[in-house]
């Protein structure tokens, strides 16, 4: 295995990607999981297939915009989504949350015209949907290691703002431009993520990426900055993991990353409950706080 | 030059929610130091005033200004320290340490270049040791009780030194022996010279500790001192509340 991946061009640029991945879906996940978007992940993540069938279409129409990769235009519809999404939101502030039905529905809607228009009903969709480790070439590489540059310099610059906005946005006295600043950079960095993820597990499996590792991150961190480390070394071990296993046993990339990660979560929660239960015999220090005044 | 400038002077101050009215004609201001009770009834318009001495929400008409400049020009925002109603409700999932918590306080006031240094860790253990919470610093915020969460956020708002500190409703969800140790509190930050905006509609606690009363209830019923207010007490409250507050009052 260790040869093969020295060895043979894509699967080293498949680990190197992936393990770039890793770092890039749960520092980008955590705002995600606490900003309560985990949705509008999905939402997006759908849009960006719609973008990319539109792409595939474009040049079967057009022959001459094949230098367009339907990727860059995947990119650019999950951003637009993100666009839809807001607004339509606050049109409905007490039902929130069918705004993204409303957009995945769409957004798979028009994939599937776009595909049909593509006559693209083949092994590539395949890939775009459920992730492979043949579509890595060495431009998709390159590409995860701008994007890894930029969510890092993002989250690195903005990481106060970020984390004020997160934690409660009425306490916090951000002037509101700085907000919109913040949030707009935030969904298009988000948009980018889901679109470079997409490129390894698949459309259908990006948003798993970055809520899974989190939320096994988050059942074990006692600070933000924990959260980070954790939902990294997860989201590492999910992804090498399952690009080993999906190799060794031929199965699908992406389906063998996201069930590797579900399959690790319920331990960490199996692991989490069985702490508690035997620390529970034992008096608990925050429950003991007669002594303190307020 | 003598003059002291208020912290805080509101003339005229008018605001209404499609067209209908829920400030009108605020006046008043607060000096240095002076610890100032805003009480009215649910619904008389306390949040939104203040909203909008924070700049949430832009007043119809009149002006509002901090530190004798005009809310649209005041940049020095770290000059004051908020606890907002909220603060009761938030995401208590959140998995932050009480130090992290009380850490962004000065993550609004500080360039995204600058790093969280010695000297910013400092300044949020003295924040908390001010509030008695330094033991608790590397517990999770979702944790604590409703008063001890309390005074971590009225640490996040004193990390930044604040020149005013507003409080809206801090009281509410908290148990009466955590009031008592929250008066304390904040009767010992008056000593150290802050000026304080409470908002509650706890009357009879606040005037007993307050330099100036604020009555309001879409206008201000009452401005100035507390025992004045004492002694019109019945009379002020009538003209705030309507008829209905002997009702309200017999329920306690």
């Amino acid at each position: 295995m260790l040869q093969d991946i020295l060895q043979v061009d894509f699967l080293r640029y498949a680990f190197l990607s992936g393990i770039m991945i890793g770092i890039i879906c749960p520092v980008i996940g955590v705002f995600i999981v606490l900003r309560k978007m985990s949705l509008m992940a999905d939402g997006m993540s759908h849009m960006a297939l719609s973008g990319i069938a539109a792409g595939l279409a474009l040049q079967r129409y057009l022959p001459f915009l094949y230098f367009i990769n339907p990727f860059y235009i995947g990119m650019l519809f999950s951003v637009l989504g993100s666009f839809c999404i807001r607004p339509l939101m606050k049109l409905y502030p007490f039902y929130r949350e069918f705004v993204i039905p409303i957009i995945l529905a769409s957004a798979i809607g028009l994939s599937v015209v776009f595909i049909s228009l593509a006559d693209a009903f083949n092994k590539d969709l395949f890939g775009y949907l459920f992730g492979s480790l043949i579509t890595i070439s060495h431009t998709d590489f390159l590409v995860v290691l701008i994007v890894l540059v930029i969510v890092l310099g993002f989250v690195i610059l903005c990481y106060k703002p970020l984390l004020i906005l997160t934690f409660d946005e009425e306490g916090s006295l951000v002037s509101k431009r700085g907000k919109q600043v913040t949030d707009i950079l935030f969904t298009m960095i988000v948009a980018l993520v889901v679109s470079v993820t997409m490129n390894i597990v698949g459309v259908l499996l990006v948003s798993a990426m970055m809520i899974i590792p989190v939320a096994k991150g988050m059942q074990l961190a006692k600070s933000f900055k924990q959260v980070f480390i954790y939902s990294i070394i997860f989201a590492e071990f999910d992804i090498i993991g399952g690009l080993v296993v999906s190799y060794q046993f031929n199965w699908s990339t992406g389906g063998t990353i996201v069930v590797l990660a579900f399959v690790l979560f319920m331990i960490v929660l199996l692991i989490k409950k069985t702490v508690q239960s035997i620390s529970r015999s034992k008096p608990v220090s925050y429950s003991s706080d007669e002594t303190v005044k307020f | 030059m003598t003059i002291k400038t208020p912290v805080l002077d509101l003339e005229n101050v008018s605001f209404s929610y499609d067209r209908k009215p829920v400030l009108e004609d605020i006046n008043f201001g607060i000096e240095p130091g002076e610890f100032v009770g805003l009480v009215g009834p649910n619904g008389s318009g306390k949040t939104t005033l203040i909203k909008i001495i924070l700049g949430l929400l832009k007043a119809n008409h009149g002006e509002v200004r901090l530190f004798g400049q005009p809310l649209s020009k005041f940049k020095k925002l770290s000059w004051i320290g908020y606890v907002s109603q909220k603060s009761n409700s938030f995401n208590s999932g959140f998995p932050a340490t009480v130090f992290e918590v009380v850490s962004m306080g000065l993550y609004s006031q500080m360039k995204f270049y600058k790093w969280f240094g010695k000297k910013e860790r400092l300044k949020v253990w003295e924040a908390l040791e001010k509030v008695g919470m330094e033991d608790y610093a590397k517990q999770n915020i979702g944790r604590l009780s409703g008063g001890q969460q309390q005074r971590v956020f009225i640490a996040r708002a004193l990390v930044r030194n604040p020149k005013l500190l507003i409080l809206d409703e801090p009281t509410v969800g908290v148990d009466a022996k955590s009031e008592n140790a929250f008066y304390d509190l904040i009767e010992s930050m008056h000593k150290e010279k802050l000026a304080i905006l409470l908002v509650s509609h706890d009357i009879g606690t606040i005037t007993s500790k307050v330099d100036k009363v604020l009555c309001l209830n879409k206008r201000l019923h009452y401005h100035g001192d507390p025992k004045q207010f004492e002694m019109n007490r019945q009379e002020i409250l009538t003209d705030a509340y309507g008829q209905h507050f002997e009702l309200l009052e017999h329920h306690h």
